[in-house]
C-alpha cells in the first residue's frame, strides 16, 4: 500500500506526534495520508501531501509546520537540509542524529555570546524541567521554552525574532539530547490541549486561537438565542393570509399562516474587572468584553477596580475600524492605565453602587454579566446595590477566574454576593468557558438567556 | 490520473489560477473521492474554483446555495403539491392505487441540487455554498448524503449515484463546521493570493491591461488589506478595479485616480472617509 518515500512507521510516529501536540487526527485521515503520499511519491510534495490529508482547520497549521520541521528535518532526514534534497540516502540512517554537540543550524555562523545562551538554556532544561519518563512535566516544557526563549533574548540580543530564537532552543536541545530523540520530541511537541491553559499564562499564539474561539462562541450564543426563538416565534393564527394561500390548492386550507412574534434580543451589561488583583487576567475580560460588545446587540461594556468607567466608547471605536481583538485590547489597557485603573484596589461595594445609580435602563430583557474574582480588599460589601439589580433584570452571571477552593479565602467575599447572582461559575480556560457556553445555550428562554 | 501540475494548467484554462499546494489539496479530494471544503476571507475565489473545476473536468455545476433554514424539500427534493392535487381533482374516480401510483411518479417530482447531481447521467460538480449558514440538523443530514451518495426516497425507492459527483462545500466560518463533517473532507485554507499570483490574476482577467499597471494595482491592493479596513478589498474588487482603470485609459495610477475610483475597491463609508490617509499607499 505504501509506495512512497516516508516510511509507514515513520508517518504513523509523525501522527502520534501530531495528536501529543493537541491536533486531532483520526483513523480516516492517517488512512488519507498513507493513500495521498502514494499517489504522490515525490519528497518535494510530502508536506503539503500530509498538510492537505491532515489538517481540517487552518488555526492548526501552525503546529504542524513546527512538528514536520523538527521530525521530518532533523530527526529522520537530519542531512537532508531542504525539502528539495533526496532523503531516501539519509534515510539508510534514519533517526541516528549527525553526530554534533549542542551547537545549532548545522554551519551557520552566529555569535558566540548567542552560542553560550542558549547552551546554557539548554543545560536549565536539562537539569530543572525535562524529566525523561515523566510526560506529566510536559506541559511545563513549552512554558520553559517561553520564558528560556526571553533570557535567551535579554542575555545575547540578536535580530532574529523570538520565534527563530524558540526555534534554535529547540533544535539546540533535540540535538543535546540525541540518545533519546523520540523523548525530546515528545517534550518539545506535547502541550496540554488549548482549552486547559490558563487564562493568565496564554502565549501570543494561544492568545488569537482563544481569541477566536471565544468570539466564536459569543456569537455562536446570541445566534443561538435568536434561532431558539425562530420556532416559538409563531403565534396566533393569521385569518387573511391562510385564506389568501388556501386559494392556491382549490380552497382547502393546506398551510396554515401564523402571525409572527418579534425577536426581542437581550440587552447586555458587562463588567470587567481589571485591578491589579486581577492583573493576568485582564487581558482575557476585555477580550472577552470586545466580544460581547461586537456581536450583541444592544450592550454596554464597563472596566472597574475602584470604580466604575465605561468603556463602550471606545470599544465600539475599536470594532468601527477593525482592529485586531490583540490591539484593540492592548490600546483599551493603555487607556485604562492612563486612568489609573489598573494600578487600584477593587472595591466592589462602590462599583456595584455606582453600576447601580448610573444605568437606569435596567428590565427583564437585560442581562448583567460580571467577570472578577470578588476580592474586595476588606472594603463594605453593599450587596444591596447588587441585590437592587438582581431584582430587576433578567439574570446577573459572575464569572469569577480563581478556582473554586479559593472563593472565600483571604478577602474574597463571593458567599456574600452569590445570593444575587444567578450563576456563578469558576472561568480560567477555555474548557470552563465552553460549560458557560453550553450551560447557558441550553436554556434560551423566549428573551434570549 | 489527473496529476496537480496538469490539474493546475486545465484551471489555467480556465483562467483560474491556484498554487502548488492548493492544487495539491484538489487533486487529492478528486483522487480519494471526497469531498473538498474550502475556507477562507469572502472573495478569494472559493465559489470560482468550483466554477472553474466544472469547466476544466467538463462536468456540469450543480450549485446549492445555503441559508438559514434550508430543509431538505429545498436541498434533496421535493413533491409538486400543487400539480398533485390538480390530477387528483381531474382524475378524482380512479381507485386510490392507481392514483397514487400515478401521482408519486417522477412526473411530479420536482428535482432540487442534491438529487439531481445524483441522478445525473454525467459526473458532475456539487457547489454547496456558504453551508456555515445552515443548521446543524442539515449538515447532519448533508453528511450522510456525502458518505454514501445514496438517497432513499419512500415512494420511489433509493437511489444511488450513477457517478459520484465531485462535491465542494465552501464556507466562512460564520459558525464552526462539525467535526464529523471536516473528518469527510479534504480541506482546503484559501488566503489572498500574493503579490505575483494576483498580478496573475489581473492580466488574465482583464484583458488589454498594461503588465506594469497590473502590476501597481496589485501591489496597492495588497498594502490596502493590511490597513484594518470595513471590508478589505477582495480579488473581484480588485479586478473590477484594474477593469475601470483600464476603460479609463489610466496609464499610471497615483493617488488622484486612486481617489476618483475608489468607488471601485472600497465598499464602505467608513473606508472611504479614510481615503486621504490611503492615497499615500498607492504604488505609482
Amino acid at each position: 500500500m505504501n509506495g512512497s518515500l516516508v516510511p509507514l512507521d515513520g508517518i504513523l510516529e509523525f501522527i502520534r506526534l501530531l495528536r501529543l501536540a493537541g491536533l486531532r487526527v483520526g483513523l480516516t485521515e492517517t488512512q488519507d495520508a498513507v493513500h495521498a503520499l502514494s499517489l504522490f511519491p515525490d519528497w518535494t510534495h510530502a508536506r503539503a501531501v500530509l498538510k492537505a490529508a491532515l489538517l481540517k482547520c487552518n488555526a492548526d497549521g501552525v503546529v504542524f509546520d513546527r512538528a514536520f520541521e523538527l521530525f521530518f528535518h532533523h530527526v529522520i532526514y537530519p542531512a537532508s537540509t531542504g525539502e528539495g534534497a533526496n532523503p531516501r540516502t539519509a534515510a539508510q540512517g534514519g533517526g541516528q542524529s549527525q553526530g554534533q554537540g549542542a551547537g545549532v543550524s548545522q554551519g551557520v555562523a552566529m555569535p558566540e555570546a548567542y552560542g553560550q545562551a542558549l547552551d546554557r538554556a539548554v543545560q536549565f532544561m536539562l537539569r530543572h524541567v525535562f524529566i525523561p519518563a515523566r510526560d506529566e512535566r510536559a506541559r511545563d516544557v513549552q512554558e520553559a521554552l517561553i520564558l528560556l526563549t526571553q533570557m535567551v533574548q535579554a542575555q545575547a540580543p540578536t535580530d532574529k525574532a523570538g520565534e527563530a530564537v524558540r526555534r534554535d532552543l529547540e533544535l539546540a536541545f533535540l540535538s543535546a539530547l540525541q540518545a533519546d530523540q523520540t523523548q525530546a520530541l515528545e517534550a518539545l511537541l506535547a502541550r496540554a490541549q488549548l482549552d486547559q491553559v490558563d487564562f493568565s499564562h496564554m502565549d501570543a499564539s494561544e492568545a488569537q486561537l482563544i481569541e477566536e474561539q471565544v468570539e466564536q462562541w459569543v456569537r455562536q450564543l446570541l445566534a443561538r438565542a435568536r434561532r431558539r426563538y425562530e420556532p416559538a416565534r409563531r403565534g396566533r393564527l393569521e385569518l387573511r393570509k391562510t385564506v389568501r394561500r388556501c386559494l392556491q390548492y382549490g380552497g382547502v386550507p393546506l398551510k396554515l399562516v401564523r402571525k409572527r412574534r418579534r425577536i426581542r434580543e437581550p440587552r447586555l451589561f458587562v463588567l470587567a474587572d481589571v485591578s491589579q488583583s486581577v492583573q493576568a487576567f485582564a487581558r482575557f475580560f476585555l477580550m472577552l468584553t470586545r466580544a460581547f460588545q461586537g456581536v450583541a446587540g444592544p450592550c454596554r461594556s464597563f472596566a472597574f477596580s475602584d470604580g466604575l468607567y465605561e468603556i463602550t466608547e471606545p470599544l465600539q471605536a475599536e470594532l468601527a475600524r477593525r482592529a485586531r481583538p490583540a490591539e484593540a485590547v492592548d490600546r483599551l489597557l493603555g487607556q485604562l492605565r492612563a486612568a489609573g485603573l489598573t494600578q487600584r484596589h477593587t472595591d466592589y461595594g462602590t462599583t456595584l453602587g455606582q453600576f447601580r445609580s448610573a444605568v437606569r435602563r435596567l428590565d427583564r430583557r437585560s442581562t448583567v454579566i460580571i467577570l472578577g474574582d470578588a476580592r474586595s480588599n476588606q472594603a463594605p460589601a453593599r450587596t444591596q446595590a447588587l441585590r437592587e439589580v438582581y431584582d430587576r433584570v433578567r439574570q446577573v452571571l459572575w464569572l469569577n477566574p480563581e478556582r473554586r477552593v479559593l472563593w472565600n479565602t483571604g478577602d474574597s467575599i463571593m458567599q456574600v454576593y452569590e445570593p444575587y447572582c444567578s450563576r456563578v461559575w469558576e472561568c480560567r480556560n477555555l474548557a470552563h468557558l465552553r460549560t458557560v457556553v453550553l450551560t447557558l445555550a441550553g436554556k434560551v428562554g423566549e428573551h434570549g438567556w | 490520473m489527473l496529476k496537480p501540475d496538469s490539474l493546475q494548467r486545465a484551471l489555467e484554462d480556465r483562467d483560474y489560477l491556484l498554487d502548488g499546494a492548493q492544487a495539491l489539496s484538489v487533486s487529492i479530494a478528486l483522487h480519494l473521492e471526497k469531498p473538498l471544503l474550502i475556507e477562507g476571507p469572502a472573495g478569494v475565489g472559493k465559489t470560482e474554483l468550483a466554477k472553474a473545476l466544472s469547466l476544466a473536468l467538463d462536468a456540469p455545476l450543480i450549485r446549492l446555495q445555503c441559508y438559514e433554514g434550508l430543509g431538505e424539500e429545498k436541498a434533496l427534493y421535493e413533491w409538486n403539491y400543487a400539480k398533485q392535487l390538480l390530477h387528483i381533482q381531474a382524475d378524482g374516480n380512479k381507485p386510490w392505487d392507481e392514483l397514487s401510483a400515478d401521482v408519486f411518479s417522477q412526473k411530479y417530482l420536482m428535482e432540487r441540487p442534491l438529487l439531481r447531481s445524483i441522478r445525473s447521467a454525467k459526473r458532475a460538480v456539487l457547489l454547496v455554498d456558504e453551508l456555515d449558514r445552515v443548521d446543524e440538523e442539515f449538515e447532519a443530514f448533508l453528511l450522510e448524503l456525502l458518505s454514501d451518495f445514496q438517497i432513499t426516497i419512500p415512494e420511489l425507492g433509493t437511489i444511488a449515484a450513477l457517478h459520484k459527483p465531485v462535491v465542494v462545500l465552501t464556507s466562512n466560518a460564520t459558525r464552526e463546521l462539525g467535526e464529523a463533517l471536516r473528518r469527510r473532507c479534504i480541506y482546503l485554507y484559501m488566503d489572498f493570493p500574493n503579490l505575483e499570483r494576483e498580478r496573475d490574476i489581473i492580466v488574465r482577467k482583464v484583458p488589454g491591461i498594461a503588465q506594469t499597471l497590473a502590476q501597481h494595482v496589485a501591489a496597492t491592493v495588497q498594502r490596502l488589506r493590511t490597513q484594518g479596513l470595513r471590508k478589505p478589498p477582495s480579488i473581484s474588487e480588485t479586478l473590477d478595479w484594474a477593469a475601470v482603470l483600464c476603460a479609463m485609459g489610466v496609464q499610471r495610477l497615483d493617488g488622484r485616480v486612486f481617489e476618483d475610483t475608489a468607488g471601485a475597491l472600497l465598499k464602505h463609508k467608513a473606508d472611504l472617509e479614510r481615503l486621504e490617509q490611503l492615497r499615500s499607499l498607492v504604488s505609482e
